[in-house]
């Protein structure tokens, strides 16, 4: 059975491609048949994927902007790194299938303008509005305990919504991202507690797809 | 409650230890007379229940005891009340009785059917991770005119964890040397009263739903295979029949590729000594069972226009000396304390079920993964492994290719079907008979390629006057032998294409 991701904002330059090659590394390594579907114009995560060391754990690729739609065989978990837009009718049907919604937000005034309406669009797609598919926000480069962590719930709080991951800025996200790796590619004390900021969004993305599981199971039976 | 517990039994030679041991622990003696009850069917036996009521000095308490879910040797459910004699309470009974075991209602009379007297050492000791309660039971067991002899310890974990228990066995094993005693008392009473031997056990499905989380699979179908393996051990310690020494085989195989497949997400470094003892039991049984593979399957194969009916009959003899003298040499490796501390170790690896990897954040999403979830990329990444040896193998044609396919599909198939069952909502189970099928023919293959090696392990032994009668006959055997796997080497690639034709093993059901 295949989950997927979408990892979207309309909001250029908010962290889309770094979440979604953590996101992938993080699943990948943790055991499950994890791919990338490229669809952003920048080819960011098919570049990443390339530079990625064969001893790094295998993480699969499609890239939509040639073959829209396709889905290595087996995987498990699709992460989709989508535009930066969602007025196009297939993103908003890419958006209405996805189990999870993971929306990358940095702290300034104007990406907040900009998700603020993005997420007020979202929330038109029936599934969202109906609670049905997850929509989780991940804090970019934000430090916990920061004045622009305490900003960013005050301000997600207003649209009642709340973060579900705060992900500090770090020197090592480049470097790691140069040689096609992420935080989960390394297992040293300092990567595993940058590891750590990460798992409240995955155990998070595991959660809701076991419950949502259930629940089909339940509808079905 | 839960009841764990671990026995040995002593002989003679060991009972003066024994009796030390417990001596010097500060033990206790008592008398106790047990009375086992069932209908005339064995309703009780049959539903796995055992029901007993047991005079201890003055005090008369009825147990009840029931198996374990995942079928564990040493872990069983019991309960236990105070009666006022002999007479079972049908109350407790009906309140104990496992929903899905029996209907209390439809069950018949009970009447005593065999009883024990026993005197009993009983000692409670406190160790770092647990308190273990030792007794050690001299007496007998009386049914049905027969009477046989009780002599075993057997040490339960009464509260903490199951590295207390293993502790007090290592502890007590290097005071006195015993074997691992796999029957209860209930096991053997039955079996007298009803008369016959130990009989080899088969293994019985295991269904493991495809929402469980990892660790709780792991656990059961650990359990299962352990359980299996070991169950077979009064058989083979019996008669040795072949039935018992394949299926205590095929259970340690079982257990070693389940550890093989759950390798990602388990903490492997406590397994090592476990893996290298159970494969060391494994060669010893790899040796009777060869001889019985001879002998059943490979000399039947052999036209006699190649093997003259006195060579055969001379080789039969022969193979049957080796076999006695390599099932001695098993037999004696299962009754040392080595074996039985190997029992006690992996018991305690599984029933502390401390072996989820746990070194990184990301390993905590494993305690609530669905089995099903992990299955299906193990399957996967298994399958592609075994494409990659097979492909290779059918290009080359070598015998010495075929080998490492029959190990990889054997793997494959014995870690793969509890994952192909938690996955049969998904998957076209045709898979794993197609697998098992090609197992079997390189079997085949390899049970001819090794007839040469087999009588080469058969020869030191031949008496100096039938040397060069084994010589000839082994010659016919070898000759006929390295051609059959020759030409079967040439056709298995068909056998093999037609697997790999049939689909992968996530082929979704049509």
């Amino acid at each position: 059975m295949t989950a997927t991701i979408c990892v979207i904002n309309a909001k250029g330059g908010c962290g889309k491609t770094t979440i979604t090659t953590h996101l992938a590394a993080a699943l990948a390594s943790s055991g499950l048949s994890t791919a990338i579907a490229d669809w952003d114009r920048h080819h960011g995560a098919t570049h990443w994927l390339s530079l990625r060391p064969k001893s790094a754990v295998r993480i699969a690729g499609a890239d939509w902007r040639k073959k829209f739609g396709a889905i290595p065989t087996g995987a498990q978990r699709v992460i989709i790194d989508c535009p930066a837009a969602l007025k196009s009718k297939r993103v908003r049907s890419v958006i209405a299938e996805a189990d999870i919604i993971v929306v990358p937000l940095l702290p300034s005034v104007f990406d907040e303008h900009v998700t603020a309406q993005f997420l007020a669009a979202l929330d038109d797609i029936k599934k969202i509005h109906k609670g049905r598919t997850p929509v989780l926000i991940v804090g970019n480069r934000t430090r916990a305990q920061s004045q622009n962590a305490r900003h960013l719930h005050d301000f997600l709080a207003a649209l009642g919504h709340q973060p579900t991951a705060l992900i500090a800025d770090r020197s090592l996200y480049p470097g790691l991202a140069a040689r096609g790796l992420t935080v989960f590619d390394q297992n040293s004390r300092t990567m595993q507690a940058r590891q750590e900021e990460w798992m409240p969004l995955i155990t998070r993305i595991e959660k809701d797809l076991r419950l949502a599981r259930v629940d089909t199971k339940k509808r079905d039976a | 409650m839960k009841e764990h517990e671990i026995r040995f039994s002593v002989q003679p030679s060991s009972r003066a230890n024994v009796a030390a041991w417990f001596a010097t622990a500060g033990s206790k003696s008592e008398s106790c007379e047990t009375i086992y009850f069932d209908t005339d069917v064995r309703a009780l036996q049959s539903a796995g229940i055992e029901l007993r009521v047991r005079r201890i000095e003055n005090r008369f308490v009825q147990m009840i005891k029931s198996s374990d879910t995942a079928g564990s040797t040493w872990v069983r459910q019991e309960d236990e009340t105070p009666v006022a004699s002999f007479d079972p309470s049908m109350d407790h009974l009906a309140a104990h009785i496992p929903a899905c075991a029996i209907e209390p209602a439809t069950l018949g009379p009970l009447r005593p059917v065999f009883e024990t007297r026993l005197n009993r050492l009983r000692v409670r000791r406190e160790h770092k991770t647990g308190l273990v309660e030792s007794v050690f039971d001299e007496g007998h067991i009386l049914a049905a005119g027969r009477s046989r002899e009780i002599s075993e310890v057997e040490h339960e974990l009464r509260d903490g964890k199951s590295s207390a228990l293993a502790t007090a066995c290592i502890e007590f094993l290097d005071r006195s040397p015993c074997a691992i005693a796999v029957e209860g008392k209930a096991t053997r009473g039955y079996r007298l009263w009803l008369g016959g031997e130990a009989v080899p056990v088969f293994q019985k499905r295991l269904r493991v739903e495809s929402e469980m989380p990892i660790p709780e699979a792991v656990y059961r179908i650990l359990t299962h295979n352990f359980a299996h393996a070991l169950a077979n051990l009064p058989a083979l310690a019996d008669t040795g029949v072949p039935a018992s020494i394949h299926q205590m085989r095929v259970g340690l195989r079982r257990l070693r590729s389940t550890i093989y497949a759950f390798t990602p997400v388990l903490a492997t470094a406590g397994t090592r000594n476990l893996i290298v003892g159970t494969k060391y039991i494994f060669a010893l049984l790899g040796d009777v069972r060869d001889a019985d593979v001879f002998v059943s399957e490979t000399l039947p194969s052999i036209p006699p226009s190649v093997l003259p009916a006195r060579g055969r009959r001379l080789l039969e003899k022969l193979v049957a000396a080796h076999r006695a003298e390599a099932l001695l040499r098993l037999q004696a490796s299962l009754a040392d304390d080595e074996f039985a501390r190997l029992v006690v170790e992996i018991d305690a690896w599984i029933e502390d079920a401390d072996w989820l990897s746990s070194t990184r954040p990301i390993d905590r999403l494993l305690a609530d993964r669905p089995i099903a979830e992990f299955a299906s990329s193990c399957l996967q990444g298994m399958h592609r492994k075994f494409v990659k040896l097979g492909r290779r193998a059918a290009n080359a044609g070598k015998l010495e290719d075929w080998h490492k396919v029959r190990i990889m599909a054997k793997k494959l198939r014995y870690s793969g079907e509890p994952f192909l069952a938690a996955l049969r909502d998904e998957v076209d189970l045709n898979y794993a008979r197609n697998l098992g099928r090609l197992q079997k023919t390189l079997g085949h293959i390899n049970d001819s390629h090794s007839v040469h090696a087999f009588l080469g392990r058969v020869r030191p032994a031949v008496p100096t006057r039938s040397r060069a009668a084994f010589a000839e006959a082994a010659a016919y055997c070898i000759g006929w032998g390295a051609a059959s796997a020759k030409a079967a080497s040439k056709t298995v690639g068909d056998g093999w294409r037609a697997f790999e034709a049939a689909g992968p093993a996530l082929q979704a059901k049509s």
